[in-house]
């Protein structure tokens, strides 16, 4: 018991250790998608980066404790315009490298997404280069390069099929998908 | 998690027995508050009947009504004419019409019809005076196209501009939910009507672009579970891969003679760059090489240059660079966003899709001497701009009404269509060339 209180206690640490990191870039108006604040947290505002409050999107689990599995798919998800693996996400990737690295016949396919607006061509970009930003960040933990797979599709592939912006920040993601375990 | 592979089925050729699919319906919003008034009368030897998709006075009427730039007068005649020497120039005093259209559709044996029609100017003299006429001998089948072929001969003569009535609009349809989608790459005449798929799949299809001929259609799809580019035969339907690359395979465009390709590839990079790629031999020819985003490249008329989107300046822009001398400019300053570009056929315009603040992008036009940007639509969730041959309309797909359909909007905005699709999701629109 002390442990699982210990160890979400450290969690919820992270947390909000990366989400004030978070809330120190720089964004403009037209940044933000869904804006959400910390209710009564000495005034930190903080972007909404899809729900990872233990919902499911698109069969992706989201809880803390799901995000930690080795070997579980996972979603991650994108500021607007922004292809940075936000800091929160790292202790789920290294699980997942963990488990890829020990399991020698495991193989990951990652796919780069954005939201619906603009050029479908640029976000085809857009979405490459959030996908290879997760294949980073997997291939610094150890993970070899012919473990990953990347495709981007850009905004052709929505998880979530709304016009608002709730629905373009879910879809400013990328999934990572175990080809084979 | 079992991903269900399915193959493509590369469809039916479109001189096929038709299925019956749901065509676009065009609706022309906003026209010219100048249009020109025109009198059609319905052609002897079909009743007026404008469910009837072969009469051929009922298509000409909504094929200049629907361009904006005239005013349709299709009833409420004095008289009937058929030929010029049958009118009765008393007859037409009193009409508000500039012009008048008179013809005949009749049987010519073997299940050919002949097609008859004179257009006169009316109120400058007591005799009628043809201005344009011309005379077809075609099957039943072909009706239609030769009524769209009289809309271009009436349109070039009282307009100067060359019509485009008969070209064609491809695009995707996308129609199911969630894991069950089905992509088609679908062509339809510039109307909107007679819609046909010529590819099909459960994987996204984006990016369609025609060969100059109009026999072709390069796009990009998905079907592979990665990236690749594909041909198309219009007509057949067969097709081949063309590229098939590591990482991105994008934003095909065919070169003015046909015989090459423009596309953005990523290979083994981290952004895409331009190449153009020769058709007969394979070939490749890297013509960016940074580390930027490059993508969607255009050629423009004179097959010397070629625009294209690129990030170098931080956003989104349009770039245009000398294939010989590899010499890049900057050519889209307004704005935070521009994207997709085209050029019209005589080089002066560019179209693009373009961002001024927000989440709004629409349709705009870079004048390329002066540089005076204009923004041509209002609704902020468009995309895939495509330019007309005739350089005076450009098609766009737009999301705002919750589910993805086309408009069609005038070079000078005055002029506005919408063309839903009564049903699922329809996008990346691409004008034809003009066609035989």
């Amino acid at each position: 018991m002390n442990y699982h209180k210990l160890f979400k206690i450290a969690l919820l640490t992270l947390a909000a250790v990366s989400i004030s990191a978070c809330s120190s870039t720089k964004k403009n108006a037209s940044d933000m998608g869904s804006s959400s604040y910390m209710g009564g947290n000495g005034g930190v505002s903080t972007m909404g980066l899809g729900p990872d409050d233990g919902q499911s999107i698109g069969g992706y689990g989201t809880s803390d404790a799901y995000r930690l599995k080795g070997g579980a798919n996972q979603i991650y998800f994108f500021d607007f315009d922004q292809s940075n693996v936000h800091e929160k996400y790292i202790p789920s990737l290294n699980a997942q490298a963990n488990y890829v690295v020990s399991h020698p016949s495991a193989r990951i396919l990652l796919t780069g997404n954005t939201d619906e607006r603009g050029s479908s061509e640029y976000n085809i970009a857009l979405g490459n280069r959030r996908a290879l930003a997760v294949q980073n960040a997997l291939k610094s933990q150890g993970v070899a390069s012919q473990k990953i797979r990347v495709v981007s599709y850009g905004s052709e592939k929505p998880v979530a099929q709304g016009h608002d912006d709730k629905a373009w920040a879910l879809n400013r993601n990328v999934q990572l998908i175990y080809e084979a375990k | 998690m079992k991903k269900v592979m399915m193959a493509v089925m590369a469809v039916v050729c479109l001189s096929c027995q038709p299925i019956s699919y749901a065509a676009l319906h065009i609706e022309l919003t906003q026209g010219m508050s100048s249009a020109i008034p025109i009198a059609i009368v319905p052609f002897k030897g079909q009743s007026a009947d404008s469910n009837d998709s072969k009469n051929v006075a009922s298509v000409i009427q909504s094929d200049l009504q629907n361009s904006g730039q005239f005013k349709v007068q299709a009833s409420n005649f004095k008289q009937f004419p058929s030929s010029p020497s049958e009118v009765n120039m008393d007859a037409w005093k009193d009409v508000s019409a500039n012009d008048l259209v008179v013809g005949s559709v009749t049987p010519a044996g073997g299940g050919q019809f002949k097609v008859n029609f004179s257009l006169m100017p009316l109120n400058q003299s007591d005799k009628p005076t043809v201005i344009a006429s011309d005379s077809f001998t075609v099957p039943a089948s072909q009706l239609r196209k030769t009524a769209h072929r009289i809309s271009d001969l009436i349109y070039q003569k009282l307009t100067g501009k060359r019509g485009v009535f008969s070209t064609r609009i491809a695009y995707v349809l996308v129609e199911g939910d969630g894991d069950h989608k089905r992509y088609m790459l679908e062509v339809s005449d510039a109307d909107g009507f007679n819609p046909r798929p010529i590819v099909v799949s459960n994987e996204p299809l984006m990016s369609p672009n025609w060969s100059p001929d109009g026999r072709k259609i390069a796009y990009v799809s998905f079907e592979n579970r990665k990236a690749s580019i594909y041909i198309s035969d219009v007509a057949s339907g067969g097709r081949q891969q063309v590229s098939s690359f590591p990482g991105i395979n994008g934003a095909p465009h065919f070169s003015p003679d046909g015989n090459k390709l423009a596309l953005a590839l990523s290979m083994d990079g981290m952004t895409p760059n331009i190449y153009t790629m020769n058709l007969a031999t394979k070939a490749l020819t890297q013509l960016t090489n940074d580390g930027s985003i490059n993508t969607e490249p255009a050629w423009a008329p004179n097959g010397s240059q070629i625009v294209f989107t690129s990030n170098r300046g931080g956003g989104p822009q349009i770039y245009k660079l000398d294939i010989g001398s590899r010499s890049t400019t900057r050519i889209s300053f307004d704005g935070h966003y521009n994207a997709t570009p085209s050029l019209t056929s005589d080089g002066k315009t560019l179209v693009v899709l373009h961002g001024e603040g927000g989440n709004n992008y629409d349709v705009a036009t870079i004048d390329l001497d002066s540089g005076a940007t204009r923004v041509v639509t209002q609704t902020g969730a468009v995309s895939a701009p495509s330019v007309a041959p005739n350089g005076q309309m450009v098609v766009y797909a737009d999301i705002s009404s919750g589910r993805g359909s086309l408009g069609i909007v005038s070079i000078d905005g005055k002029i506005k269509l919408n063309l839903p699709s009564p049903v699922g999701s329809v996008r990346e629109p691409a004008w034809s060339p003009f066609l035989g």
